[in-house]
């Protein structure tokens, strides 16, 4: 699921150690977790910076609530929940605002250069058919195509069944093949 | 279910790669992957899953996981006594509303009778009364 798949037990201590106000455990789990924490906001909102202030967030609100942190789950498991209803809120708070279109003139010149531009435009097609879609449809996809997640972990993760989860993925991947054709014609 | 009905659905939902399907759905990836009508659901699976790839967000840098190694030390120090549960929280305020019932009791004795109460009965008696006769 992630670059590192830690054992579970290992971080019902480190939280238990936080719980005690252990920063040095806080930075062990932050380092373990920081990353694809980043990669799967990043993914959701389509921006790096907002993408950081949900991570950092999200980590602070560890530091302050892990006395009340329970080991039922997974740390990832509930950490992804953090995380996602942070986006929520923050997508709630950036709604209505317009994004600044990029620079869409192109410098003259290296293979190398259109060769960058093209591989970044191909990523902006992604970010924008991502962000198109309802925000439910875009986090399962982000759990279950990016993050690799068992349908089980992506379900409870959302909050719903299974079933459910099936049929937003069938729903946003059906939206992206319309998308791609766009794309490709 | 009909099998060539899920295994439509499956790559519909999950895409292409086997190992993102259901693990009871594996199987049947195994089993129709290679039919035509298995490899053109395969392929069109594919080109969404071709598609997303072409996403991969950058590693996070090392001075923004460095900053949130640091997050405790940035921080007001945390309070030493526990939060206060929901039901120690009612009790103070139940502790509260008593002893302002029990002030105003005081005040509106003074305000009727010129003096302090002699006695706590003779005071709660006073203040139950004048709650009744309220309109």
């Amino acid at each position: 699921m992630n670059d590192q798949t830690p054992d579970p037990h290992d971080d019902w201590q480190l939280m238990a150690a936080i719980a005690q106000g252990d920063a040095a455990a806080f930075a062990r789990l932050a380092r373990r977790h920081g990353s694809w924490a980043l990669r799967f906001a990043e993914r959701l909102l389509g921006e790096r910076a907002m993408a950081e202030d949900v991570v950092q967030q999200a980590f602070l609100r560890l530091w302050e609530q892990a006395e009340r942190w329970q080991p039922q789950a997974r740390f990832s498991t509930w950490f992804y929940r953090v995380l996602y209803n942070l986006v929520l809120d923050q997508q709630r708070r950036q709604a209505g605002r317009q994004f600044e279109p990029l620079d869409e003139e192109l410098p003259d010149g290296q293979p190398t250069i259109m060769e960058t531009l093209l591989d970044a435009e191909r990523e902006r097609s992604v970010r924008d058919a991502l962000a198109s879609l309802p925000e439910r449809q875009r986090a399962a996809i982000v759990l279950c195509y990016y993050e690799g997640m068992s349908q089980a972990q992506a379900a409870a993760t959302l909050g719903i069944s299974e079933g459910a989860l099936e049929s937003l993925l069938t729903r946003g991947r059906n939206a992206l093949k319309n998308r791609v054709r766009q794309h490709l014609h | 279910m009909d099998d060539q009905k899920r295994f439509a659905e499956c790559a519909a939902a999950y895409g292409a790669r086997r190992e993102l399907w259901p693990e009871a759905d594996r199987p049947l990836h195994d089993r129709l992957c290679t039919t035509p009508e298995g490899r053109a659901l395969l392929a069109a699976a594919e080109s969404v899953d071709h598609f997303l790839n072409a996403y991969p967000p950058a590693a996070a840098d090392g001075a923004f996981l460095a900053s949130l190694e640091t997050l405790p030390s940035r921080q007001p120090p945390r309070p030493l006594t526990p939060t206060l549960s929901r039901r120690h929280k009612l009790a103070l305020a139940a502790g509260f509303a008593a002893v302002a019932f029990t002030g105003f009791v005081h005040g509106a004795w003074i305000e009727f009778h010129g003096s302090p109460a002699t006695s706590l009965d003779q005071q709660l008696m006073f203040g139950i009364a004048a709650l009744r006769t309220q309109p």
